[in-house]
């Protein structure tokens, strides 16, 4: 494509020195619409500093006092010194009367209106302007040819398109270890910037080619130099041939560079294609499967291959991944999001999560195909923590676990999200420490909906101590209802009981006097004191230390100032459905006088047997072996005998194999 | 340029001032404010004492040096300045000081210092009364105003040239007024302290005027041989030198600066960045050839022998020594 010519009316004015040692000032300037002190201010504004690099260029833009569309100018400013042959002005001298060099200024502006239109770029702004020799009186507006550039597919400059997004966070961009470059070069990488911004920000865009480091106060929001400069708000700085160490900027700028790479990159892609190809029959066949090859063009994908293959993100074995052909578009649009995930192209991803979220809300999404998609998601590894993504990161998981997994959230619902996230849980043993889920995937589940306390307790507690301690203060919870629920067990690891122990001690503890212990104590008796719930999820020392805490809330020292008495060592030890543990022995042994350790150790040895499943002829033959039990001087009323509570099918009830006895032989 | 603001020491005796603000300079365009400052370094050495400029700032870092062998090794006047250069550079040192001990006693030792300077080197074309308003003028007005010290460079050469010294300061100086009116304890003047540097030293008139007023003092132990004038005559030297001023009212500069800043926050000197041309033959100070600047064919000025700054670091050292004691 051959360049277009348009002519172009460009007010002018012409800075530096004359011998009248005023020192620089506008020497000439147009008699057009604007006049020497509009240049005057204009070229004030957008000062390179000293430099003995010239010349430079800087672009700028002007505006008339009342701004109306369309009626600012785009302004290009040559910066040279007067040399043997120059021909930017007539008469100028190349000292000034003290004999040092001086910097003259030529200083065009034209019309916005005029340029716009036909894209016309930086570069060629200056081919055109720098052909003007400038009066060194005022005249009129110079008319000139601008030949705008044949347009060509954007050459990527990597930099480039990491650089134009910095620009739209409003932080000037300073690029440094360019000194080798040329003007032209330098020139032509601001446009390239701009040329991947929308041409309208052109009206309102500074640059310059090179400032000094010192002029701290300029106003160019691109711009090379030698060394960054001190000012107050720190610029973005950048370093010429290093684009791999700019980091996209966050927010929108960030989703802009997303944009930019999605569009973009392909299309430069297509110069590495470069292996020769002939214009045969096959020829669109065989540019199709190069450019799907590049990702150019997307063909509906094959199946995706059993989901028993565990994917991470950024794994060489899920770049291979494929969509099903025949399409649920749930899937392939899950496909489309690892993919978007792993680049990252949040623009696209945005559109994902939009397509996702439309198909979540029409239903439809029946078991089946719920673990299908659990099962692409827990493939590509999309639970992940992932903060490249930003704001989306919580949109994917929201959307995600809505999917796959469905709402509210249930404590198996959760384990199966763990499971995901860590792999399956062979990779991790179910007595391993737990580590957490990520932050932000806990924060997702919260979003979600949380079904059932247990998950309620372990996504809270992950999250945030407080978080769990206004649940634990709610009216949703009681302590019969914790206590119950530890003694339900069925924990998926370990390190789920353990959490869910803590929070309810924290709560039998931070809500002392708002339970009434006798409830307390009668729910703990019909769980065995949760002796045998406790051996389940922690170690020895853990479970005396939580026994001796429910001991506490039970039996609060207030209300039992000479510690447990003999009537309550033998309930609890010989009276609940459960065979008490050494753990829970020792617990009492803790609580009580060293005088009454001995009615402890008989209450354990009774019950350590009584509660083993005998038959009845075994038994029998224990029973003169074993301690006489004696209930003895309780000051409280004996408490009324437990309900009995759901036993183990083979478990003996007290009093049938093995009789209580009290201290009086009843 | 100078800042000298919050300051701690340590227990070995160092000290350091950092902070804002810094020490501005002034002076119209060609004044010599640029050269000054690139003097500062070789003025440092030779004064054989334990001053010494650095910088942490990259960027002033990289001006520093370029600046000092610009004018030292090449003979090149810096660049005239466009727009605010500002530079942060580092003065460390040591200085004697006396500390109470006990009721009655005292302790002298030396102790270091380190000062942040912060240097504001602005384009002279700012003081004109014609860029008031303009954008990068109140800039000069807002880092002069934030400033605790001024560096104001006479041109006596210009001034009898174009006699626009009074012109120039009167309208910085009403633009500062106005800027500093508002501040807690304005009592009316500007609460600067102000080194007048009356510059260009070498320049056959200007010597001149200094030997007719006997005002030239020798130091025997001075290994070239130069004159000073010192300070205690240096106002008197601007105010004569003002008379012969194109238009008349540079003589009341001296008046002008005393009634907008406190007089006894102003002290002057008689400046040469380049110093006096040192006779090849000889290697000392020759009375009859003491201009240390040369042009060549094209018009560029160069220096013509080695840079011997006269009182560029006296007037650093004094600004500094006020503000600290100013706290």
């Amino acid at each position: 494509m051959t360049g277009r010519t348009i002519s172009v009316y460009a007010q002018w004015a012409l800075h530096g020195k004359v011998l009248d040692d005023e020192g620089y000032q506008v020497i000439a300037c147009s008699n057009g619409d604007l006049s020497k002190a509009n240049f005057g201010d204009a070229l004030s504004r957008f000062t390179l500093g000293a430099l003995d690099m010239l010349p430079q260029v800087s672009v700028s833009y002007l505006q008339p006092a009342a701004p109306s569309p369309g009626g600012g100018y785009l302004a290009l400013a040559i910066h040279w010194f007067a040399a043997d042959g120059q021909r930017h002005a007539d008469g100028v001298l190349r000292f000034d009367n003290q004999g040092r060099p001086t910097a003259f200024t030529s200083y065009f502006c034209a019309p916005y209106v005029q340029l716009a239109p036909h894209g016309v770029t930086y570069p060629d702004m200056y081919r055109g302007f720098s052909a003007v020799t400038l009066p060194g009186t005022d005249g009129l507006p110079a008319e000139v040819t601008i030949t705008a550039a044949a347009q060509q597919v954007p050459g990527i400059d990597d930099l480039a398109m990491r650089v134009a997004p910095l620009l739209l966070t409003g932080v000037p961009v300073c690029v440094l270890g360019a000194d080798a470059t040329s003007m032209e070069e330098r020139l032509r990488f601001i446009d390239t910037v701009m040329g991947l911004l929308p041409y309208g920000f052109r009206a309102r865009m500074t640059a310059a080619t090179w400032t000094r480091a010192t002029n701290r106060n300029h106003r160019f929001r691109l711009f090379f130099s030698s060394a960054p400069r001190a000012s107050e708000k720190p610029d973005h700085v950048v370093y010429w041939d290093k684009p791999e160490l700019v980091a996209p900027p966050g927010g929108d700028a960030g989703h802009y560079y997303g944009w930019l790479t999605d569009k973009v990159t392909p299309l430069a892609t297509l110069t590495r294609l470069n292996a020769e190809i002939s214009f045969g029959d096959s020829a669109g066949t065989e540019a199709l499967r190069l450019v799907d090859e590049i990702r150019l063009w997307r063909r509906p994908r094959p199946r995706p291959p059993a989901p028993d293959s565990p994917g991470r993100r950024g794994t060489p074995g899920s770049q291979s991944k494929a969509a099903p052909e025949s399409a649920d578009p749930v899937e392939m649009l899950l496909c489309e999001c690892d993919e978007h995930v792993r680049a990252p192209n949040l623009s696209r991803l945005r559109q994902d999560l939009s397509l996702l979220q439309d198909r979540l809300q029409s239903g439809g999404i029946d078991d089946s195909r719920r673990r299908r998609y659990r099962s692409l998601v827990n493939r590509f590894g999309l639970l992940g923590p992932d903060q490249r993504l930003g704001k989306y990161e919580g949109k994917l998981l929201d959307t995600l676990i809505a999917l796959a997994f469905g709402s509210p959230v249930s404590y198996a619902v959760l384990c199966q999200l763990e499971d995901s996230v860590r792999g399956t849980p062979g990779h991790l043993p179910r007595t391993a420490p737990d580590p957490g889920l990520p932050r932000p995937l806990l924060e997702a589940l919260e979003r979600t909906g949380l079904a059932d306390v247990r998950s309620k307790v372990i996504v809270y507690s992950h999250l945030d101590g407080r978080k769990l301690s206004r649940w634990l203060s709610s009216k949703e919870v009681d302590a019969y209802r914790l206590i119950g629920e530890l003694a339900r067990r069925g924990w998926h690891r370990k390190a789920h009981g353990r959490l869910f122990c803590d929070a309810t001690l924290k709560y039998l503890q931070d809500k002392r006097g708002r339970y009434a212990t006798a409830e307390i104590r009668r729910a703990l008796l019909r769980n065995g004191y949760l002796a045998q719930a406790l051996r389940e999820i922690g170690h020895d020392q853990y479970q005396v230390h939580a026994l001796t805490s429910l001991l506490v809330a039970a039996f609060p020292e207030e209300h039992y100032p000479r510690g447990i008495g003999d009537a309550a060592i033998t309930e609890i030890l010989a009276g609940t459905p459960d065979a008490p543990t050494p753990a829970l022995l020792a617990a009492i042994l803790r609580k009580i006088p060293a005088a009454a350790a001995h009615q402890a150790w008989d209450a354990y040895t009774y019950g350590s047997i009584a509660r083993m499943g005998l038959d009845e002829a075994t038994h029998g033959a224990l029973r003169t072996h074993l301690p006489v039990l004696a209930a003895a001087d309780e000051t409280e009323p004996p408490e009324p005998p437990p309900a009995p509570g759901p036993r183990p099918p083979q478990a003996l009830e007290p009093g049938r194999g093995l009789r209580l006895e009290t201290s009086d032989g009843t | 340029m100078a800042s000298l603001g919050k300051n701690s020491s340590t227990g070995s005796g160092k000290r350091t001032y950092r902070g804002e603000p810094g020490i501005a300079m002034l002076g119209a365009t060609g004044s010599g404010k640029s050269t000054f400052l690139g003097a500062l370094q070789i003025a440092l050495l030779k004064q054989e004492n334990e001053w010494r400029i650095w910088c942490r700032e990259p960027a002033s870092r990289k001006a520093l040096v370029e600046m000092n062998t610009a004018l030292t090794s090449e003979g090149r006047f810096p660049l005239p300045t466009t727009g605010i250069d500002t530079f942060d550079w580092i003065l460390g040192g040591r200085r004697a000081r006396t500390e109470r001990k006990g009721r009655f006693g005292s302790r002298s030792f030396e102790e270091s210092i380190e000062l942040t300077l912060k240097l504001t080197d602005p384009t002279g074309e700012l003081a004109r009364p014609d860029q008031i308003g303009l954008q990068s003028r109140e800039e000069l007005v807002d880092h002069v105003a934030k400033s605790r010290g001024i560096l104001y460079m006479f041109d006596p050469i210009r001034e009898f040239n174009r006699g626009d010294a009074y012109e120039k300061t009167y309208s910085l100086l009403m633009d500062l007024v106005a800027a500093v009116a508002d501040d807690p304890g304005f009592d009316g003047r500007l609460p600067h302290h102000v080194a007048v540097c009356v510059t260009k030293f070498d320049e056959p008139r200007v010597f001149k005027t200094a030997e007719s007023l006997r005002m030239l003092v020798w130091d025997e132990h001075d290994p070239l041989g130069f004159p000073r004038v010192h300070s205690s005559d240096a106002r008197d030297l601007m105010h004569s030198l003002s008379k012969v001023s194109r238009n008349g009212t540079g003589e009341v500069v001296p008046q002008l600066l005393e009634q907008y800043f406190h007089p006894d926050r102003i002290s002057y000197y008689v400046t040469s960045a380049v110093g006096f041309m040192v006779s090849k033959r000889t290697r000392m100070f020759d009375i009859q050839d003491t201009e240390n600047v040369y042009r060549i064919e094209s018009g560029e000025s160069l220096v013509r022998g080695p840079v011997n700054p006269i009182n560029v670091v006296e007037p650093i050292l004094w600004l500094v020594e006020q503000m600290a004691l100013a706290g």
